[in-house]
């Protein structure tokens, strides 16, 4: 063994490959990712899951008492009055639907340009996707004021045969996100068939054998099922990305399609997108580094997946603080008075420029710690940043909808908007159901991709060992010696005169 | 598609060394066709009765080029910022591609000068009237201005916008013009030199140095583009602006200079060069990049006019609604159809990303259609600001072609001359093997 | 293992332009004059619609730009429920039971084992040969499934 490679590396001795980071560490054997993924679901859940598990049920409660307590008053418990008509309800909506953006991109966009990384965080940030989501479609619910006249979204004709205003950018709203949640639902779903399959062939007979077999839909892993399975999830695949995009760009046109001025910018679709994916980068590495220590999954989300996150977040960061100064570069290029105003009442001397420095320190500033890498693989220096994102993001749908409304055309009719309790409990409440999904989520289905994620262990891959490339590793690469033996003539250059 | 493993053993070392004399055909064609466009361009510069219309077709014809250079620049970066590996074979012919800013910045220089820029641009020749008045009365250029725009209000939002729209400061039209090119040129050559350097002493902290770099460069080629996109085209008609401008012209950016490396790999392929390194993969892996900046080109294109279309402003909408008078209106549909349809449907199958031929196709229709948007971008100003009774100005079309011939001409055969000086890829990079051996 | 390319991507492209084409015919014919300017009136009367201007968008057919957003939005349903029902179809799921579930060694396929099984409705199968056959290229559990139905 030593002898062969000891000629390989002279065969190719002008040449040193850099070497990838593993995604499972410690080799771990296809066994060993099946226990330990199951095994959280099989097992007594820990002391952990119970902390966040009981607070998370009493703040859905409180959430689902502050909605009937809404429905029994009107909708002025909560805090606009004209003409801030959209306030926290829209605002949280908006917020909570950007951070379902991250699981598609992860799901679908970094399959289809074949980031394997994914493959550890992708189930958990579906998940995520599709009770953010359902987080999200409370608020314009019950916005609507009449709840149970809800039913006049969907397009079909009421009784005097008026149909739904297909011009407006309201209804495309109810079509992208219905779409939305429906096909990550169906996405999401499909990828669990196969754990599913697992997770029934581990348990004993009995409810759970039952539930699981029923949902697994009989699969049984023949080669012809994966051929078919594999197109039909990279179809799914492609087909999201667009979706991804189209429906943050659809919330966008809701206020870009008006003449407000501060809303009327043609380059909200692509900037939504990015602070989506921004934010909800930020809420998986929120729910997943807890989790991965929780669970002890340090070997399948390792340091390499979440220093990944953190650079898309501080890319993605840069990205929404060049829409940010964009925006503001043409608000004063465009030298249309009520536009170049609008800004200056948010950033400059308006009643709410706090909130607009809030907005920008948390989303541009704060990621760009990530630019050291100490920074991108210390846990705590990241959730910090996290935190800070998750309620940056917040602040900037606020920044956008309420502060403009608070300032618009006609100064006679200004209002600051001051929020009610029930608007904040609402939106408290609202983090609380969205936990509870997650920790049933955790409870009761797997919560890495068990089939996937061992297509990226070094044990699945049909070149293993086929590479006789001398490699050398990220860590050591930038002290990297070249032998003297590769130089032209075997002989090392001296030091580079200077 | 053979499984073989190609290793380092079976490459030749140092790389393939392409020979000019080999491609002398392209070469003599292309410097053939710069050198009467040159000529036909000083014809039509120094005509006086033709110079108005001309100075359109130049900057069409440098703007054209300018989205490749920036191409070329993005793709680099991307790709040493992303940590990726399939790019590595052909990641020096976009570092080519962008070093070209140095000598595309010395063609588009004659679009700093007056005779030439006065009919480009209104607001100059009213900031030089304003300088005029400065001049004699003893104050600023800004001041000047705003004793101006009393008198006529239309030049109102010219004095908003003084500090970024003047040639009279530090932070001036001019100063950008250069530093654009500087920047773009900065980027493409330090970036090719770490990875020259690379094949001398085979060190791997080259590579993580072009990352470090490239990652630092992203955010100045952003905003490079885009206030290019803003000074040159988006300053034709200084009322107009759109924030999505920059993102626009970079969607297009990207997607021509990948239609553009799918053509010069093929073209070198047939002449026998990275036979062994560029598999059909990387053909795939190119044809799926395309395919994604069509949609996303779509994507933004259609944002832009929806949003305009549907908030209805007549600031805005003028740019539209130029381009949807007389003729234009059937080349803005055809670039609907040839811009964004066509290469969808047809790019949308995997056999047709993988078969050289077709996708060779693809991409010279990719140009193309490239040509035709920026041509919409920047010709249809012209008849309405040189006040001509017509969408058309008279026999211009001659112009522009003589100044693309120029342009695109003199920068081909420079382009061709300089991939002989070093191996077409990088030949040790750390990752090269895994990029030969790249599947998807 | 000679497995043919799946031809679901076709089932899905009609899939998704059926649902460009209900988003189409709904939205125009909801909100515009487009059909009956087209001599196809009765079609309006059928599902009593009155196009109407609303934000200063006209009932012709110009207002086609407002109508994108919905009809991809219905492209992608569409598409979507083609791929998940074309799938089942294709793959024949879901179905409660098989014969193969009774296998004790089956389940270790969905961990870390393979698990090979010849149908007895292969042309070329035959109880005893196919067994020497597997016996013979170093099979060691053998199992013979048998359908109860």
């Amino acid at each position: 063994m030593a002898a062969t490679e000891s000629a390989s590396h002279q065969d190719s001795g002008a040449y040193t490959a850099l070497d990838r980071e593993p995604l499972v560490l410690n080799n771990r054997s296809f066994s060993w990712i099946t226990n330990r993924i199951c095994g959280i679901v099989e097992n007594k859940q820990p002391f952990g899951w119970w902390v966040l598990f009981i607070p998370s049920v009493i703040l859905t409660g409180i959430m689902a008492f502050c909605f009937v307590y809404l429905i029994a008053t009107g909708v002025g418990v909560w805090g606009q009055k004209q003409p801030v008509d959209w306030a926290w309800d829209i605002t949280n909506f908006v917020f909570w639907i950007g951070i379902g953006h991250a699981g598609t991109l992860i799901s679908a966009i970094l399959f289809l340009t074949r980031q394997r990384w994914r493959t550890s965080v992708n189930r958990a940030a579906e998940a995520m996707t599709i009770f953010a989501v359902m987080c999200a479609g409370l608020f314009p619910a019950f916005h609507v004021g009449r709840v149970w006249m809800v039913w006049f979204l969907a397009p079909i004709p009421n009784a005097n045969a008026i149909w739904q205003n297909f011009k407006s950018p309201l209804l495309w709203d109810v079509f992208a996100v219905s779409t939305y949640f429906t096909v990550s639902a169906i996405f999401w779903y499909l990828g669990l068939v196969p754990d599913l399959a697992t997770l029934r062939d581990r348990c004993k007979p009995g409810i759970r054998k039952m539930m699981y077999g029923i949902f697994s839909l009989g699969w049984r892993g023949a080669n012809r099922h994966w051929s078919h399975y594999e197109t039909a999830y990279m179809l799914l695949a492609a087909l999201s990305t667009p979706l991804v995009l189209s429906v943050h760009s659809v919330v966008s046109f809701d206020f870009a399609t008006s003449v407000v001025p501060g809303w009327h910018a043609t380059i909200f679709p692509p900037y939504f997108v990015a602070g989506a994916i921004f934010g909800g980068f930020a809420m998986v590495l929120t729910l997943m580094i807890p989790v991965r220590s929780i669970y002890g999954l340090h070997d399948l989300i390792t340091p390499k997946h979440i220093d990944n996150m953190a650079k898309i977040i501080l890319l993605t960061g840069t990205i929404v603080g060049y829409a940010y100064s964009m925006e503001f570069f043409m608000a004063y290029y465009g030298a249309n008075p009520f536009e170049l105003q609008t800004f200056k009442l948010r950033g400059l001397y308006g009643p709410s420029t706090w909130y607009y420095y809030a907005m920008f320190g948390c989303n541009v500033f704060a990621p760009q710690i990530f630019w050291i890498k100490k920074m991108r693989t210390n846990l705590i220096a990241v959730m910090i940043v996290c935190m800070f994102v998750n309620a940056g993001m917040w602040y900037e749908r606020y920044v956008i909808i309420v502060t403009t409304l608070e300032r618009h055309l006609t100064p006679g009719s200004w209002r600051v908007f001051h929020a009610t309790w029930v608007d904040i409990t609402t939106f408290i409440g609202t983090f609380g159901f969205f936990m509870m999904n997650f920790l049933l989520f955790l409870r009761f289905l797997p919560v890495i991709a068990i089939g996937e994620v061992k297509g990226v262990t070094p044990a699945a891959d049909p070149h293993a060992g086929e590479s006789h490339e001398h490699g050398v590793q990220e860590d050591d690469a930038m002290g990297y010696e070249t032998p003297a033996s590769t130089y032209p003539g075997g002989v090392k250059p001296a030091a580079t005169a200077a | 598609m053979s499984d073989h493993h190609v290793s380092f053993k079976d490459l030749p070392a140092g790389g393939e060394k392409f020979e000019p004399a080999k491609a002398s055909k392209l070469i003599g064609l292309f410097g053939a066709l710069g050198g009467l466009g040159i000529l036909g361009s000083l014809y039509f510069f120094l005509n006086s009765a033709t110079r108005p219309a001309f100075s359109y077709s130049w900057l069409f014809a440098i703007f054209f080029c300018f989205t490749f250079v920036c191409g070329g620049c993005f793709w680099i970066l991307l790709h040493n910022a992303s940590n990726s590996s399939w790019g590595v074979v052909i990641r020096r012919l976009f570092e080519n591609l962008g070093v070209l800013a140095i000598p595309l910045g010395l063609l588009a220089a004659p679009l700093l000068f007056k005779p030439v820029n006065e009919h480009l641009y209104e607001w100059m020749n009213h900031h030089r009237t304003a300088a005029a008045h400065a001049a004699e009365h003893h104050t600023t250029v800004a001041e000047a201005l705003h004793h101006m725009s009393l008198e006529n209000p239309h030049l109102h939002p010219l004095v908003e916008k003084f500090g970024y729209l003047n040639n009279s400061t530090w932070f001036s039209w001019t100063t950008r013009f250069v530093a654009y090119f500087g920047i773009l040129g900065f980027i493409a050559f330090t970036l090719r030199n770490k990875f020259l350097c690379q094949e001398k002493d085979g060190a791997i902290k080259h590579t993580i140095r072009a990352r470090q770099f490239a990652c630092i460069t992203l955010f100045p080629f952003a905003l490079t583009v885009t206030f290019a996109a803003v000074d040159w085209l988006m300053g034709l008609d200084y009322l107009w602006f759109s924030t999505m401008w920059g993102v626009y012209i970079f969607a297009g950016c990207a997607w021509s200079s990948m239609a553009l490396m799918l053509l010069l790999v093929s073209y070198l392929r047939g002449l026998g060069y990275l036979q062994k390194v560029v598999t059909m993969e990387h053909y795939h892996l190119m044809g799926k990049l395309l395919f994604a900046f069509t949609v996303f080109w779509a994507y933004i294109a259609f944002s832009q006019y929806f949003l305009i279309w549907y908030a209805n402003i007549p600031e805005e909408t003028r740019f539209y609604f130029i381009r949807n008078t007389e003729g234009w209106r059937w080349v803005s549909i055809f670039i609907v159809i040839g811009h964004f349809i066509a290469p969808f449907v047809v790019l949308l199958s995997q056999p047709r990303k993988k078969n050289p031929k077709v996708i060779c196709a693809i991409a010279l229709w990719v140009i193309l259609m490239h040509l035709v948007d920026i041509y919409w971008n920047v010709v249809p100003e012209r008849a309405p600001s040189l006040g001509v009774d017509s969408v058309l100005v008279p026999n211009a079309w001659v112009g522009d072609i003589v100044a693309l011939c120029a342009v695109a001409g003199t920068l081909g055969y420079l382009y061709l001359r300089s991939l002989g000086a070093n191996s077409l890829y990088a030949w040790r990079d750390p990752r090269l093997i895994e990029s030969i051996n790249v599947k998807n | 293992m000679g497995v043919k390319r799946s031809k679901l991507p076709w089932f899905v492209f009609f899939g998704g332009m059926a649902g460009t084409c209900t988003a189409f015919i709904m939205e125009t014919l909801t909100q515009t004059t487009f059909w009956s300017d087209r001599g196809l009136g009765f079609l309006e009367k059928i599902a009593e619609t009155y196009p109407t201007v609303v934000q200063a968008k006209p009932t012709g057919f110009v207002t086609l730009p407002a109508f994108f957003p919905v009809m991809f939005e219905l492209t992608i349903l569409f598409s979507a429920f083609t791929v998940l029902f074309g799938l089942l179809a294709f793959i024949g799921l879901p179905r409660w039971n098989h014969p193969l579930f009774t296998s004790k060694r089956f389940e270790k396929f969905s961990d870390d084992g393979f698990f090979v099984s010849i149908e007895a409705r292969d042309p070329k199968f035959s109880q005893e040969a196919t067994k020497a056959f597997l016996e013979k290229i170093g099979a060691k559990n053998i199992e013979l499934v048998e359908d109860d139905i």
